[in-house]
């Protein structure tokens, strides 16, 4: 609960582009309230604590034009008692097509609500004032560092089982979602289509940034041997990477032409370091700013998830040094499944993997392959659209929405679906071998309705 | 006259060359449908692994097509031809069949020492794998696969007949994938039984070759007959054929590319990609628009195993775009 509201309140603190200008201090002291009225928490965040040590103002975002306004506004749901569905007033009808979830097909891991209600939510009359459920670093200058290689960073899966991992971090350890212990995957780098941006990586050991599918020209590609290594200097029992040392700092420059999902990760021995956890995803918004569409009058939404799909073999991490790939890694065999770093019933309390909004809400995820393993996704029922795929627009609509969509190893998609009217749903992401024939692991998450 | 002297002659003017990793095969352009034939020969070869390593593999050998270190005969043919297939089954202990999914199905099989005719009409255009049936997938997994283009009548630097100016190109190439795991191979060379529900592959080839021979040429030096070297602004179609057992997921560095044809049929929704998926037996037929952005960028599998040889960084098919 701790760390779901120090989430919720950095990203109301998170730099924002300099497109808005507006400053809107009451909303902030009205979060410190709430927070304080809810009781289970820390303190707010206080100022100066976001990724580039400067107080930036809480900027208001108007919602789209075709977003519903959210009756819970303000409050993130996880504080609520699990299994606890507060009631909201005035919902609208069912929208047409909609599919009520099925009925006793996946058992939701907390029991059926209680007949009783549960206390009614503070209201607050401020709408929510960022759709998406995640940190993010960007748009300005953006600097990256490497976490260590010699086998001293952990991150403990859902068994207890502590996993050796490498990882990126923005600067004062920023990460995915504020949590500190989810070294993998790396922090979410925010663009604006059409600005400029400088994305810096720090390295005392050697590595790259690639950044999948921005098509930068190859002096910003992150290939060692087109484009040189970032490293302070080669320790000596690790043979050099291809390539030119390009120092302790290397800035990587580009600009965004297309809104989308995109991914970064190292690209020294690329096997073994995107397995060690190092990748992370590239949103870029559409030129105007706005963060409730995919692009310039694109699909609007009211929430927005990253799920990061990818596996561990635990064998990979516990290797031994020197880390450098081999016959040692042969024949990948993944034993954890996971979305965005965690597994079993880690990804039911994360609320950056587990989906909460009210009915009728449009939801996003964008769905980033960064493992190995083909990952077949399912909403628990819930049909879902298909909008976009690798930072573009598919070229023409699918003709209906769908039950599962396949994500390989490297592709994104951009989905979208609209919130059941009550209840609770189990999502899926069951893992393929590389032959498409056996699923070989699952990562559950569930969708429920406020 | 039989193909290969109008390749020879140049009759008919040579249209556009195919190529494929450090191997060219100039195509005619007829103005009418012939029959073409082939003559295969399946057969054992040993093929070295990084000069030491070597393995027993099956091989659709054509013993009159240029061959660098390529697992399998590559066909090109004209939209409406006649293609006739002479195979003899040199395998000592094992049936063979050729099947052509969307040409040819459901071959007879032939056993050691046997040959058989298949013939079939090259009617749509696209890409197209031919393998081995009768081992049921232990055929792919030993080699035992190719590619087969077909180019449309009206335009052979096109992907389909009639195709809008996005889908026609400058120059195409075919890339075949494979893979193998020793294990099988070495439990088929000593004879012993074969679980194929064990398939888990530690080499990985494009066209037969993996890094550095998918690049670089023997003296360390990037090789641009070995790159899909491309200009400025040019149309280049890449033709992936999945000649083996596993996904490749494609990813370009550098740039997008459209699906054009997946299987023959016309992509309408999910094109411009810069990682593209291609199944077992499936083949894609894409199009990159070069433009101004030129240099070296990578192409390869984002199974990033498939990127190495026997679990080492870099290897496999790894495959490098060199536009300039």
């Amino acid at each position: 609960m701790k760390k779901t509201l120090n989430h919720w309140l950095l990203k109301y603190l998170s730099p924002e582009p300099d497109s808005y200008n507006k400053v809107n201090l009451d909303k902030r002291f009205l979060l410190a309230g709430i927070s304080s009225l809810l009781g289970a928490c820390t303190a707010p965040q206080p100022p100066g604590k976001d990724e580039d040590n400067s107080t930036k103002p809480v900027e208001y975002v108007p919602p789209g034009e075709n977003v519903s306004v959210d009756q819970n506004q303000g409050i993130d749901c996880t504080l609520c008692a699990p299994g606890v569905n507060p009631p909201i007033g005035g919902l609208p009808g069912t929208p047409p097509g909609q599919q009520s979830p099925p009925v006793g097909t996946n058992p939701a891991p907390n029991p059926a609500p209680s007949p009783a209600p549960a206390p009614a939510p503070t209201p607050n009359p401020a709408p929510d004032l960022s759709t998406q459920t995640y940190q993010s670093l960007g748009p300005e200058a953006v600097n990256i560092e490497t976490s260590d290689m010699m086998g001293n960073l952990t991150q403990t899966m859902a068994d207890g089982v502590p996993i050796t991992v490498w990882g990126f971090t923005g600067l004062n350890n920023s990460s995915f979602n504020g949590d500190t212990t989810r070294l993998c995957p790396g922090p979410v780098i925010e663009m604006f289509e059409g600005q400029a941006t400088t994305i810096t990586l720090i390295s005392t050991r050697p590595h790259t940034l690639h950044l999948h599918g921005l098509d930068v020209d190859q002096a910003n590609d992150g290939v060692p041997s087109t484009s040189g290594y970032v490293t302070r200097m080669l320790p000596p029992f690790l043979p050099p990477p291809p390539g030119i040392n390009l120092g302790e700092v290397f800035s990587y420059q580009l600009t965004a032409p297309h809104a989308g999902t995109y991914m970064y990760h190292c690209h020294v021995d690329t096997v073994l370091h995107m397995e060690m956890g190092m990748s992370g995803t590239i949103v870029v918004r559409p030129r105007d700013g706005r963060k409730d569409i995919l692009y310039t009058n694109g699909p609007a939404f009211d929430r927005e998830y990253i799920w990061q799909l990818h596996t561990f073999d635990s064998k990979w991490h516990t290797n031994g040094l020197p880390p450098v790939s081999g016959s040692g890694y042969l024949r990948y065999t993944p034993d954890y499944f996971m979305i965005n770093g965690r597994d079993g019933a880690d990804i039911l309390s994360d609320s950056a993997s587990s989906i909460v909004a009210a009915a009728g809400q449009q939801i996003v995820i964008r769905l980033v392959n960064i493992g190995y393993m083909p990952a077949v996704v399912n909403l628990g029922g819930i049909l879902f659209e298909v909008l976009c795929s690798d930072g573009r627009p598919l070229k023409s609509p699918l003709p209906n929405r769908v039950n599962d969509w396949m994500v390989a190893p490297g592709e994104r998609y951009d989905v979208r679906f609209v919130m059941p009217q009550s209840g609770q749903v189990m999502a899926s992401v069951n893992y393929l071998d590389i032959r498409g024939l056996n699923i070989l692991g699952s990562a559950l998450s569930s969708i429920t309705t406020l | 006259m039989d193909r290969r002297d109008f390749l020879k002659t140049g009759l008919g003017g040579i249209a556009s060359a195919i190529l494929t990793t450090g191997l060219t095969i100039a195509v005619p352009n007829r103005a009418q449908a012939a029959t073409v034939v082939f003559n295969l020969t399946a057969q054992e070869v040993f093929k070295p692994i990084l000069g030491t390593t070597s393995l027993l593999t099956w091989q659709f050998v054509d013993a009159t097509a240029p061959s660098l270190g390529n697992l399998q005969s590559n066909m090109v043919v004209n939209q409406g031809d006649t293609v006739v297939v002479n195979l003899v089954n040199n395998l000592p202990a094992h049936p063979v069949s050729f099947t052509v999914p969307g040409l040819l199905n459901a071959p007879a099989s032939i056993p050691p020492g046997s040959s058989q005719t298949y013939e079939f009409v090259a009617e749509k255009p696209g890409s197209y794998v031919y393998y081995d049936d009768a081992n049921l997938q232990l055929g792919r997994a030993m080699g035992l696969a190719g590619p087969l283009v077909v180019l449309p009548m009206d335009n052979p630097n096109a992907i389909y007949s009639n195709a809008e100016p996005d889908h026609q190109f400058d120059k195409q190439y075919i890339l075949m994938f494979q893979e193998m795991d020793s294990r099988i191979n070495n439990a088929v060379a000593a004879g012993l039984p074969v679980d194929m529900t064990l398939f888990n592959p530690e080499y990985f080839f494009v066209n037969g070759l993996s890094y550095p021979d998918t690049i670089y040429n023997a003296a360390g030096v990037i090789d641009d007959n070995k790159v899909i070297l491309m200009g400025a602004n040019q149309n280049i179609a890449l033709r992936f054929v999945n000649g083996g057992l596993i996904y490749y997921p494609m990813h370009f560095h550098g740039y997008h590319a459209n699906v054009v044809l997946r299987d023959r049929i016309l992509e309408q929704h999910v094109v411009e990609k810069d990682t593209i998926l291609v199944k077992p037996n499936e083949c894609v037929d894409t199009i990159l628009s070069v433009g101004s952005q030129l240099g070296l960028y990578p192409l390869h599998t984002h199974y990033l195993p498939g990127v190495t040889t026997n679990g080492k960084y870099a290897g496999g098919g790894l495959l490098m775009l060199k536009a300039i």
